[in-house]
């Protein structure tokens, strides 16, 4: 009887995960069969093995070491940036599949079939899951030539191999949770990555604090404090310290931290498999409460007139009228509530995050700004790329096109747009180095010197990169590509004018000097393609 | 004496070419200023196409285009300043308020702050929206947001209007208006082309039309024009007094007529010959001693003229 009751419950529960994913063969082909039509996921697949390759060019020429460990530093670093694209790439492929289906109302057309959401969702977790896991093989040639340069174990393969999937797994479902939240696509793309690099972070504080338990028991977490568990995961996870890379095989000893780290890659993978079922029956549940069409709340529309009303209205009313008449397309950047709440929203999170992240040492204070003008970037990025894109799906752009403005009049005004949205959060940034630097350390001439050449250099991207979102946003047809290619940009552009001088034997102001002038070249570039581009109404649709 | 107005639109030889695909082939066009200009076309007839031209967002592979005595190509910006286009798509910024819009767009075509605000109110009045003007975009109806597309081609007062299926989606009602306010603006002295398939209103409504197919010029000219040449001359509608019996019976008893048949309370004729002098109707009947109040060619619809002139071929 017992026998049959087990066979039953799970029958039963079979039955219902059945039904619960009902229909998800024909979501996910329809899904592979799309994406095999865009030229983006081709595209992708190429970025990530030339990215593979060009950082095992920079590994090897930059490598000063004994031969006998160059293998196990370019697996390092390859396994590092794919851990990398892992968490850019991952999510943003998923952010729109939900939400793009909301959005163009296909979403409803499918609940219309049998489909299930469970089906619906978990249909697009496994067509994406194969595209990633394309993108994985189009970067594993790469992979083997660390192995064949020697110095690479099995034990470090499978461990990174291990930890990989982990964090594809958890990025996937991140991507997958911020598309079934929203449907607006700027909302879902910076949701997505949020989600999959917390979930990422958040696994990695559980792996380390699991293994440190086996390691020393409790008495070792009051020695710990955040920031020390992030540079722990972060040197678990990548198998690199600040001094060497010592590989994962150190670990595979019959030791009690061998075993407990064992025991944890074994369970990691169905941990993060279950954690992502867990997700997209989140993700499932939201989608059938939401697919419907709902009436607009009158109290949510009241309230967001009252707190995005300007706070000095006459003062705001005349300045925003002033920047229509002198440039319509700068105004364009500015007129809504949301990209001013963007706008000192990102001025407050990077105070926030200032307080958050360490200030003590000097090299500390330098990396907190790294970190906050490499997320302000990214943000830039976005935001510059997306506004072009969306006047260019709705039709705004062709309008513009046929009023008597000057493509120069379109394209400064579109930069200077965003150079004003922008430029407080950089301001801030500035503001922050330097009080920090003043309280913490004490300026000395070293400081200034640095502070001289990262201000040098951040002036010359923060001037570029709007000018680079505006190309790309205008010649590339998706969104994703068109940040990509921007970052590729913004890489090349300082590389090519710091080289150049570099070849000269420049100093180090020297050096900085010919970033910023890469920077400006590049943009100038751009710009002439730009201004050519719109004259001929040469764009993608 | 005076020279000849300017026409408002003449094309001569207007190619163009999307690789392989011929989407116009020289297309000879004149239309003068005043007119209410019916476009008609199939799916992928190239009229987008010429109207993108015309509105300077696409340079033509070969020939040229004059708007008011300006090219096209050569002479862009004053081309934009003396039209308004509106396309088949509302271009909208969702976000945004309806005053906001079209102030934004006044500001792109450099009117000044104050005169802006008086243009704004003026047009939205025009084309009925006075009462929406602080309502968000998106929350507008389709018929509202293309009424808004016509406020904002208005804004600068153009002289020629290109509407691309400005009509497209709409309910009967707001249909009727649309028509209605264009019939205004052509009384206002503008010129204005008109691409769109409802054909039934096109014929009431414009003064000219052009059919084009697979690129070419079919015909241009007169509405009546169309008609008449389409017409075969071989159908005649009787419409009796009285017993219809009798008539039916006199005009199928004539040897020259093919067949008369009757249809709710008239009589439809066709002629053997359309070379038949029409008047042996009115003579038969009047010697039999039957009554009648009415006597009348039949008259071809634009749909009908447009689908005997086409063959519905697409690129």
């Amino acid at each position: 009887m017992g026998r049959g009751f087990c066979r039953a419950t799970t029958e039963l529960k079979i039955g219902k995960l059945t039904t619960f994913l009902g229909g998800i063969r024909p979501v996910a082909q329809r899904e592979l069969r799309e994406g095999a039509r865009r030229p983006i996921n081709h595209w992708l697949r190429v970025g990530s093995a030339a990215a593979g390759t060009i950082m095992l060019c920079a590994i090897v020429a930059d490598y000063g070491r004994p031969a006998a460990e160059l293998g196990s530093w370019l697996f390092a670093g390859l396994h590092s940036l794919l851990l990398g694209l892992i968490c850019l790439i991952v999510p943003g492929l998923a952010a729109d599949s939900i939400a793009r289906e909301k959005r163009e109302g296909t979403l409803g057309l499918l609940f219309l079939t049998p489909l299930t959401a469970g089906g619906i969702v978990a249909g697009k977790g496994l067509a994406l899951a194969i595209r990633v896991l394309t993108l994985w093989l189009a970067v594993l040639p790469v992979l083997t030539i660390p192995f064949l340069t020697g110095g690479v174990r099995w034990f470090d393969a499978l461990t990174a191999m291990d930890l990989e999937f982990c964090a594809a797994v958890l990025c996937l479902g991140g991507g997958l949770l911020a598309s079934s939240i929203t449907q607006e696509r700027n909302a879902a793309f910076a949701l997505a990555l949020l989600f999959g690099v917390a979930f990422v972070l958040l696994f990695g504080w559980l792996f380390v604090f699991w293994l440190l338990l086996q390691f020393g028991g409790l008495a070792v977490f009051a020695q710990l404090d955040w920031r020390m568990c992030v540079e722990e995961s972060a040197m678990l996870f990548t198998g690199v310290s600040s001094r060497q890379f010592g590989g994962w095989a150190m670990l595979n000893t019959p030791t009690a931290l061998g075993r407990g780290f064992k025991s944890l890659l074994l369970a990691s993978p169905p941990v993060a498999l279950l954690f992502f079922y867990v997700i997209v029956r989140f993700a499932a549940h939201r989608i059938a409460r939401s697919w419907q069409d709902r009436v607009p709340s009158l109290r949510r529309e009241r309230w967001i007139k009252r707190i995005s009303a300007p706070l000095f209205r006459g003062w705001f009313a005349r300045g925003m009228r002033r920047t229509l008449d002198h440039n319509p397309i700068a105004w364009l950047q500015q007129y809504s509530w949301k990209a001013r709440l963007a706008k000192w929203g990102l001025c407050l999170a990077i105070v926030l995050l200032e307080g958050v992240f360490p200030h003590r040492e000097w090299y500390e204070i330098q990396n907190t700004q790294g970190i906050l003008l490499w997320m302000l970037a990214g943000v830039a990025t976005f935001v510059g790329v997306n506004s072009f894109m969306q006047e260019k799906r709705s039709g705004a752009l062709e309008l513009i096109l046929i009023t008597p403005l000057s493509v120069n009049t379109i394209i400064i005004g579109r930069v200077q747009g965003l150079w004003k949205q922008f430029l407080p959060s950089v301001l801030v940034i500035g503001i922050c180095f330097f009080i920090s630097g003043m309280l913490s350390h004490g300026w000395g001439n070293s400081s200034w010197t640095d502070f001289l050449y990262i201000s040098i250099v951040v002036t010359g991207s923060f001037l570029a990169l709007p000018v680079f979102t505006t190309y790309f946003a205008l010649r590339v047809k998706n969104l994703f590509a068109a940040a990509l290619l921007t970052w590729v940009a913004m890489f090349i552009a300082p590389a090519f004018g710091g080289l150049a001088m570099d070849n000269q034997n420049a100093s180090d102001l020297g050096i900085c000097f010919g970033i910023f002038c890469g920077d400006l070249g590049f943009a100038l570039l751009a710009c002439f393609l730009l201004r050519h581009s719109l004259s001929r109404r040469i764009y993608s649709f | 004496m005076d020279a000849p107005p300017l026409p408002a639109v003449a094309t001569i030889g207007l190619t163009r070419l999307y690789g392989a695909i011929t989407a116009l082939d020289s297309l000879d066009l004149t239309i003068n200023q005043g007119d209410l200009f019916g476009f008609i076309g199939s799916n992928g007839a190239g009229k987008t196409t010429t109207l993108r031209i015309l509105a300077t967002f696409l340079a033509p592979s070969a020939g040229t285009a004059k708007i008011l005595g300006h090219d096209v190509v050569q002479d862009a910006d004053a081309v934009r300043h003396v039209i308004g286009y509106m396309p088949d798509f509302f271009g909208v910024y969702k976000d945004m308020e309806v005053t906001e819009y079209l102030d934004f767009f006044g500001a792109c075509y450099k009117i000044p702050t104050v005169q802006r605000e008086k243009t704004v109110a003026d047009v939205l009045e025009l084309v009925g929206l006075t009462e929406k003007r602080g309502a968000i975009i998106g929350a507008l109806s389709r018929g509202m947001q293309q009424r808004l597309g016509l406020a904002r081609v208005l804004i600068h007062d153009p002289r020629l209007l290109l509407l691309d299926e400005p009509a497209s989606g709409l309910d009967p009602r707001a249909r009727i208006e649309m028509m209605a306010i264009l019939q205004e603006l052509q009384r206002l002295g503008k010129t204005i082309i008109i691409s769109s398939h409802i054909l039934s209103e096109l014929q009431t409504l414009c003064n000219r039309v052009a059919i084009i197919e697979k690129g070419k010029l079919i015909y241009s000219g007169p509405v009546q024009g169309v008609r008449e040449q389409m017409s075969s001359g071989l159908i005649y509608w009787v419409l009796p007094q009285g017993n219809p019996a009798a008539a039916l019976a006199l005009l199928q008893a004539l040897p020259e007529i093919s067949a008369a048949e009757p249809m709710e309370g008239q009589i439809k004729v066709t002629f053997a010959n359309p070379d038949t002098d029409p008047s042996i109707l009115a003579e038969t009947l009047v010697r039999g001693g039957v009554k009648f109040t009415g006597l009348w060619e039949d008259e071809l619809g634009l749909e009908e003229v447009f689908l005997r002139v086409t063959r519905g071929e697409t690129q």
